[in-house]
């Protein structure tokens, strides 16, 4: 037997699901009236899935948890831009909401909900509030493992455990990944099933735009919705630079006045993030809000000791 | 026209018939079709099979759509079996790797009517959404893309999804003792 004959074994199945699994006949038209085809499909759809249409939506299942990690408008700005996906997975114990899913090309930044479903996972999330997760990435269609990372579940709320990931990513020949999670169990003894067989599709294709500025030397800093990065390591250390963001009308603000940055102190004493990918120096700089990068046209790091300004510049086409 | 009444006018042997059916199916039936077969030459011949053997049908189904589409694919897998491998069409060899992959090393063998109960079985365990994913890709042989644009989604969840459904049909396969012949890749498309 080979796979030949499962697939011809298909053919004798229950007629119920073949009809069940029919397309609308409006998908066969020409798409002349795309937003009105759009329309209806969407509606027949979520008819197919059994739920009500403009359940077919794009707001948040859980928009406190995404203000919790993103100040400002950000949560609507995401929401504007299309960039919930509300993926969720569950076994047992716990379902994942994974609410957005951010991609720049340089890092992935995700947010997720975690809510129990049993007591076990219940007491689990009293016990220890915030917790060290471990995340795998399987390639899709090989199953290879591609990366492993470790993050942490943020805090716990009304129950729920509120999640925050953020991986930068060495090789990305493949073009999507399972998204696996585990816990230690030198740390959590006894408490490792609790997270099996959660899994959250991710593409490795980047829904962002980011714009890239450079200096007169030719080095380069990318500003992205959720954080700026080089491939210097001391780029973004505010022990030595205060960096500005430039506005197109001439106005500047400070990063750390205006942004909390992802690892730094608020008055600047702590480093950015760096390291290296791919045998590649970088360090980056996570913001707290969601920005609109076409609102500005320049990028200053001033040496703190110096008083030496550097100015990257939006590079033109 | 209804579709009892399409079958009633089949039993009496009312040309009409053919033409309700084509009305009503004939897009749909080619569409089946070319995704297995790859050209619209085979497709509008396998067609014409169908109706040919809807018409001399001595039993007719309860449902008219789920029938026709299977006497459909059917006619096209046995045409299929009649090619030669260079004219296999890619749909078909990416179907039957992937499926492969849903087999299980045991045992025992399984008889392909044996087999479709157990898809049937199968099938009753997913969620409605994954069944129709699964439905859709290796029933009607559609693209990932099609698929992804019927959900609006992206094509990186239906590759996961249908992933992680053949994961879930081996080890339901392999609960059952059915077993993989393994073959060279280039064997299977010779028809052995």
């Amino acid at each position: 037997m080979n796979g030949k004959n499962l697939l011809n074994s298909m053919t004798e199945i229950n007629p119920e699901y073949i009809t069940e699994a029919e397309f609308p006949e409006v998908r066969m038209q020409q798409k002349k009236h795309k937003t009105m085809i759009r329309v209806i499909s969407a509606v027949a759809a979520a008819a197919v899935m059994g739920v009500t249409a403009g359940a077919v939506s794009e707001v948040f299942n859980h928009r406190e948890t995404v203000e919790s990690f993103l100040s400002g408008d950000s949560r609507e700005k995401l929401e504007e831009q299309e960039l919930v996906s509300n993926y969720t997975t569950e076994n047992e114990h716990f379902r994942m909401t994974m609410e957005t899913i951010l991609n720049d090309g340089f890092q992935l930044y995700m947010i997720a909900t975690l809510e129990p479903l049993d007591e076990d996972a219940q007491n689990f999330l009293e016990t220890y509030g915030v917790f060290g997760v471990d995340s795998e990435f399987h390639d899709t269609d090989t199953g290879e493992l591609l990366e492993r990372h470790g993050s942490a579940g943020f805090h716990t709320e009304n129950g729920r455990n509120l999640m925050e990931f953020k991986f930068g990513f060495e090789n990305l020949q493949s073009q999507s990944a399972e998204m696996t999670f585990s816990l230690r169990e030198r740390d959590y003894p006894g408490q490792s099933y609790l997270m099996e067989g959660l899994t959250v599709p991710v593409d490795f294709i980047s829904n962002l735009e980011v714009l890239e500025f450079q200096n007169e030397d030719g080095e380069s800093v990318w500003l992205s919705p959720f954080e700026m990065y080089s491939h210097t390591q001391d780029c973004m250390t505010t022990q030595i630079n205060r960096i500005y963001l430039v506005k197109n009308n001439g106005f500047s603000t400070e990063i750390n006045d205006d942004f909390e940055l992802s690892g730094l102190s608020t008055t600047g004493g702590a480093s950015a993030l760096h390291g290296e990918i791919a045998g590649e120096p970088y360090s980056y700089t996570t913001f707290d809000k969601i920005i609109n990068i076409a609102d500005y046209k320049a990028i200053e790091f001033k040496d703190m000791n110096s008083g030496e300004v550097r100015t990257y510049s939006l590079k033109s086409e | 026209m209804d579709d009892n009444k399409i079958l009633e006018l089949l039993s009496q042997k009312e040309e009409q018939a053919l033409r309700e059916i084509e009305n009503k199916y004939g897009v749909k039936l080619r569409r089946l079709a070319l995704h297995f077969l790859g050209n619209e030459a085979d497709a509008e011949e396998c067609v014409n099979d169908v109706y040919f053997k809807a018409w001399n049908a001595v039993r007719k189904p309860e449902s008219l759509s789920a029938w026709l589409m299977q006497i459909c694919r059917y006619t096209a897998f046995g045409m299929i079996d009649r090619r030669t491998a260079q004219k296999r069409n890619a749909v078909l060899v990416e179907l039957t790797a992937e499926m492969e992959q849903c087999i299980p090393d045991s045992s025992v063998q399984a008889e392909e009517s044996e087999l479709s109960g157990m898809l049937n079985a199968f099938l009753g365990t997913l969620p409605k959404e994954k069944r129709i994913m699964f439905v859709r890709r290796y029933w009607y042989g559609d693209s990932i893309a099609e698929i992804a644009e019927f959900f609006h989604c992206r094509e990186g969840k239906i590759r996961t999804g249908l992933f992680r459904t053949r994961k879930k049909l081996e080890k339901f396969l392999k609960e059952r003792g059915v077993s993989y012949e393994r073959k060279e890749f280039a064997e299977l498309h010779d028809g052995n």
